[in-house]
């Protein structure tokens, strides 16, 4: 936990420091825990009791229905030593992630900036590049599955306007992750509109100031947006690890994790275990393995992210 | 409640098992009617969860019973996806429904984990026990127990064919066929000449077998020596028989083009419907769907071969659902009394007959269902009843409590085989035979 | 729409660069519009299809006729109006729940410096990290305990309370406001309540409404809750009646499809109302400057 407190330093360096005497600062923690209280309350009461017995239950070997018995750290050594799936799952998830968060980061971007003019009809715009982030579940992974098909689908025939002959997609191993990557990119305006937000936060008269410098597009693009956009780009990149780390519904509508395991998400096999087979102790230890797993990669983001985090409530 | 309190004491320090075990005697059903069971009124919670339009059925016979059982209120409910999550959350906190629609390839694992009772103490007292035995499917017997007690009620059961275009089968030189045709002679020849090219672009395809080449279930169709023991502990599958029939299925597949790969199919596109597939599996279930998706087209059904190791027995497998009771149910006779009702002959006029779906769960009402099929006329199948011979000299599957996990390996074991290609089943079938065994050695 | 009218119009037949520009950001903007489009135009298309058209080879793109049954049919499968209802209440409960629950602790986190603060944070963050499928059983039998189960309390309450990733969300947006005003407002003796409602939330509005659209969309679109926690059909949300549509023997695809169009339509609606917000907070920032 050491490592939390500098990492976190690092984003809240900002700030002010408190002037005057100890009394301001007793008020001031006051003020903040009653802030705090609607989390505090729910942590307490909603939160931390589930969070914490599934860590217990991580130790047991319980399969809903059946006796329970403490197995100390049994299934962890099941996960590593005999749990094949296991590891060929965590490693479609990390291969995934490579895939669909930086491009997802990046494509977010771009769609947020493109929606952020004063263009005609820009509300229906805004509107169209958001509605694929709302629609769900079954219809969504059956217009997909329509999209990839080989011979008649969507994706290969306009790949072949271009003289490309496209693969099947979600039939062959290695393309079936590349193509979780694309669908997930049309989804991509959950993040553009966190985006979208904050460009419409950036005061005008930055933009105005370095006008008057003369700094054409790209520079007001790399010494106004950028560093103001890099508060969200660390909130994205944050909820991204986490959220990438827990992909599932589409896989589990669409693939159940094959062909030959090509899709199968850590979370899927979790979820399996769970609720296919009841196994809710190694389930829950599994659990506690991705838990480490992405702490670990957001402490490192956090970590990383004095050198390249800016808040414009810093220059006084 | 005591309840309450002792089942979070159970979860926090993980001393479940005397708990659960206190439960558990609790809820067992006492045998034999309870006295006071018509002079106190009851309520009994019942969900399901298959097709919607059999909501409405509910719905419609639900007050007839509680006309008929003053004393019993039906608290109904209607659910169809995530219905696993449910029902796993449900057991863990105790809030199991009191009845509930059930497939009969969960019974071993929900008997096993204890999610629902034994009801074999309540058909030992029927008073029409032997009229009850006796008209159930035998070939669905064993999915109805668990370690030789009762646990599910059967309401419907399926059996599968092969549906072919008549004008097809007709144009390739065949009719339709009296026995049903040898598996490694007649039915590939058969597939042959179904299938029609122009240059390399296949017209007309002979056989698509779709998913049920890959669900573990329905792969015992295209493996005569089985998948497991009739003990259900051992894999079997890696068997010269076994060997034989993958590769004959691969080299049509592959070598000779007759069944089209994955990509050959256009999602949302129904080849059999359109024209474009002479020939593939069609389980009774599809049967209107069927009518209602192939127009003017004139279809009909064959028997699917019989299994090369067992000349007397059809590949064809049946599954089915009926109604089981859950676990810590306060009102277990009330709770019986529906799922009886549920079980009569004239429930199953109301949910398989009059929609041609699926068989019904006993044999009674299968003569009714032919006449049904075979009543409604235009676009059904002329030989509808292969699906009832289907089951009378169709292969019993095991079920097994692994049933679900094995059903998560499966199609990625046979992808190389059946779905890419490039494995030959005696390379495979080691591998998949020890991946399985690992399975089933966890339930042991 | 008139907010949005552009800015800079063709001044007789010279084009200026920025004339040029945005025709350019026009024409991507179109192109982008057809990508995302076509799979929920092939969605509501499917919607209007007479069953037998689905199934046709090749495909068919244009429904003939058009079934407009199909979406009367999807209405009547159930009591849909009273979905609606229950889906509405939930919504908006948790619209308001999440914006203030969240945006207390998020005030608190970005603006005020105490104790713990770092430890706190990081605490909520990680409760993020566990999926949530190894805590839907613990939750259950802790509502079974509040005596919740088959009420809309498991749907609703949880909302009021911060959820993570808005706090999360908000406390950055509020880091990037500037101090000057706040200072300005503590020298008059402004308390920190002034401060948040004063100044802090009246600034996050693009902040604000981004969490409003995500709670309703995650609300209107919610289907594991319902699923375990409802079992009384009069209190089902709309999620929980579309899920009924689908089944794996009989695959009703039109049906399914008007459903999925069916859902969309209120996100929609919303939604298109909702990013005007944004616009607001343009002017706001703008000119506090």
């Amino acid at each position: 936990m050491v490592h939390g407190h500098d990492a976190l330093d690092y984003i809240t360096l900002n700030t002010r420091t408190v002037k005057g005497g100890l009394g301001i600062a007793r008020r001031e923690n006051l003020e903040a825990y009653l802030f705090l209280l609607p989390w505090i309350i729910g942590f307490l009461v909603l939160t931390i009791g589930p969070i914490l017995a599934s860590l217990g239950l991580s130790f047991t070997d319980w399969q809903v229905g059946l006796g329970m018995n403490f197995i100390g750290l049994e299934n962890f050594r099941l996960m590593v030593v005999e749990d094949d799936l296991f590891k060929k799952s965590l490693g479609v998830t990390f291969n995934y992630s490579l895939m669909a968060l930086p491009a997802g980061i990046v494509v977010a971007l771009a769609m947020a900036l493109l929606l952020n003019q004063k263009v005609f009809g820009i509300g229906v715009f805004r509107t169209i590049y958001y509605l694929p982030a709302v629609t769900s579940g079954v219809a969504v992974a059956m217009l997909w599955a329509w999209i990839f098909n080989s011979e008649f689908g969507l994706l290969n025939w306009a790949l072949d306007l271009i003289n490309v002959k496209g693969p099947a997609w979600l039939l062959e191993p290695r393309w079936a992750l590349p193509a979780f990557a694309v669908m997930s990119l049309w989804g991509a305006g959950g993040l553009m509109i966190i985006y979208l937000a904050s460009l419409q936060a950036i005061p005008q008269n930055l933009y105005e100031a370095a006008q008057i410098d003369g700094a054409n597009v790209a520079r007001q693009f790399l010494h106004v947006t950028l560093p103001m956009l890099t508060p969200t780009i660390l909130f994205n990149l944050v909820v991204g690890i986490i959220a990438v780390f827990q992909t599932f519904t589409n896989a589990y509508i669409m693939t159940a994790g094959g062909p030959n395991f090509a899709t199968y998400f850590y979370v899927l096999h979790l979820y399996n275990n769970a609720f296919g087979y009841a196994r809710m102790g190694y389930a829950s230890a599994l659990a506690w393995v991705l838990f480490v797993i992405v702490l670990v990669m957001t402490l490192a983001v956090l970590r990383t992210s004095q050198y390249w985090v800016f808040y414009s409530g810093e220059k006084e | 409640m005591t309840d309450r309190l002792s089942r979070r004491t159970f979860l926090r320090v993980g001393g479940g098992l005397t708990v659960l075990g206190t439960l558990a005697a609790c809820a067992m059903p006492t045998a034999g009617p309870a006295a006071d069971a018509e002079a106190e009124q009851v309520s009994v919670t019942f969900y399901t969860n298959d097709v919607g339009w059999r909501e409405e059925r509910y719905k419609r016979i639900i007050p007839d019973f509680e006309a008929e059982f003053p004393h019993i209120t039906v608290d109904y409910t209607h659910y169809t996806t995530n219905w696993e999550a449910s029902l796993t959350t449900w057991a863990a906190g105790g809030t199991m429904p009191n009845v509930f629609y059930s497939r009969t390839q969960k019974t071993s694992a929900r008997a096993r984990l204890g999610w629902i009772l034994p009801l074999t103490g309540y058909i030992d007292a029927d008073p029409d026990k032997d009229l009850l035995l006796d008209d159930f499917w035998p070939i669905q017997v064993p999915q109805l127990q668990y370690e030789n007690d009762w646990y599910l009620i059967p309401e419907n059961i399926s059996s599968i064919t092969m549906r072919y275009q008549v004008e097809a089968l007709e144009a390739a030189g065949f009719s339709a066929p009296d026995e049903p045709w040898s598996y490694y002679e007649e039915w590939p020849n058969v597939v042959k000449e179904l299938t029609i090219r122009d240059g390399d672009e296949t017209t007309q395809w002979g056989f698509d077998a779709g998913w049920m080449f890959q669900y573990s279930g329905f792969a015992w169709i295209w493996l005569p020596a089985g998948i497991v023991d009739t003990d259900t502990n051992t894999c079997i599958i890696d068997q010269p028989e076994n060997v034989k029939s993958l590769n004959q299925l691969q080299d049509m597949r592959f070598r000779d083009r007759l069944i089209p790969q994955s990509g050959d199919i256009p999602e949302g596109v129904n080849m059999f419907a359109s024209g474009r597939l002479a020939m593939n599996m069609a389980g009774v279930w599809e049967i209107t769907s069927t009518r209602d998706q192939v127009g003017d087209m004139a279809w009909d059904i064959a028997l699917i071969p019989q299994n090369p190791l067992n000349p007397g027995e059809n590949l064809s497998i049946n599954y089915g659902a009926g109604y089981a009771m859950g676990a810590e149910t306060k009102h277990p006779d009330a709770a019986w009394d529906l799922i009886r009702y549920l079980s009569l002959p004239s429930m199953q006029q109301v949910f398989i007959v009059e929609d041609n779906w699926a068989l019904p769960g006993r044999r009674s009402v299968a003569k009714d269902w032919l006449d049904g099929v075979l009543s409604t006329g235009s676009g059904m199948p002329a030989h509808a009843e292969h699906w009832i011979t289907a089951l009378e000299t169709g292969r019993s599957v095991p079920v097994t409590a692994a049933e679900k996990e094995i059903e998560d390996v499966y199609p990625n074991l046979i992808a190389p085989i059946l779905v890419t290609g490039e494995s030959r089943a005696e390379e495979a079938l080691p591998h998949i035979q020890a991946e399985i065994q690992k399975v089933l050695d966890k339930y042991v | 729409m008139s907010l949005q009218a552009p800015a800079d119009k063709p001044q007789g037949w010279t084009f200026t660069y920025k004339t040029r520009r945005a025709v350019l950001q026009l024409a991507v903007l179109l192109v982008g519009s057809a990508v995302f489009l076509t799979p929920l135009g092939w969605m509501v298309l499917t919607s209007l299809k007479p069953t037998e058209q689905i199934f046709l080879f090749p495909p068919e793109f244009i429904p003939k006729p058009v079934e407009w049954d199909n979406y009367a049919e999807a209405w009547s499968q159930g009591e849909f109006w009273t979905y609606t209802q229950n889906s509405t209440l939930v919504a908006a409960l948790n619209i308001a729940g999440n914006i203030f629950g969240s945006s207390l602790p998020a005030f608190a986190f970005a603006r005020l410096r105490f104790t713990g603060r770092r430890v706190l944070f990081l605490i909520m963050l990680s409760t993020m990290m566990v999926p949530i499928w190894v805590t839907i059983v613990p939750t259950f039998l802790l509502f079974k305990f509040f005596g919740w189960n088959g009420t809309l309390l498991p749907l609703i309450v949880p909302g009021f309370f911060a959820v993570p990733f808005y706090t999360f969300l908000l406390r950055q947006y509020f880091l990037g406001i500037s101090h000057e005003l706040e200072d300005a407002a503590r020298m008059d003796g402004a308390n920190s309540l002034t401060i948040y409602f004063r100044i802090v939330m009246p600034l996050a509005r693009p902040a604000l409404a981004t969490v409003a659209i995500f709670a309703f969309v995650y609300h209107w679109n919610d289907l594991i809750t319902p699923l375990i926690y409802l079992t009384d059909e009069k209190l089902f949300t709309v999620a929980l009646g579309l899920s009924r549509f689908r089944n794996s023997y009989r695959m009703e695809m039109s049906h399914m499809m008007a459903a999925a169009t069916f859902a969309l339509v209120p996100v929609l609606i919303i939604y298109f109302f909702t990013q005007r917000l944004f616009i607001q907070g343009i002017v706001l920032s703008g000119s506090k400057g």
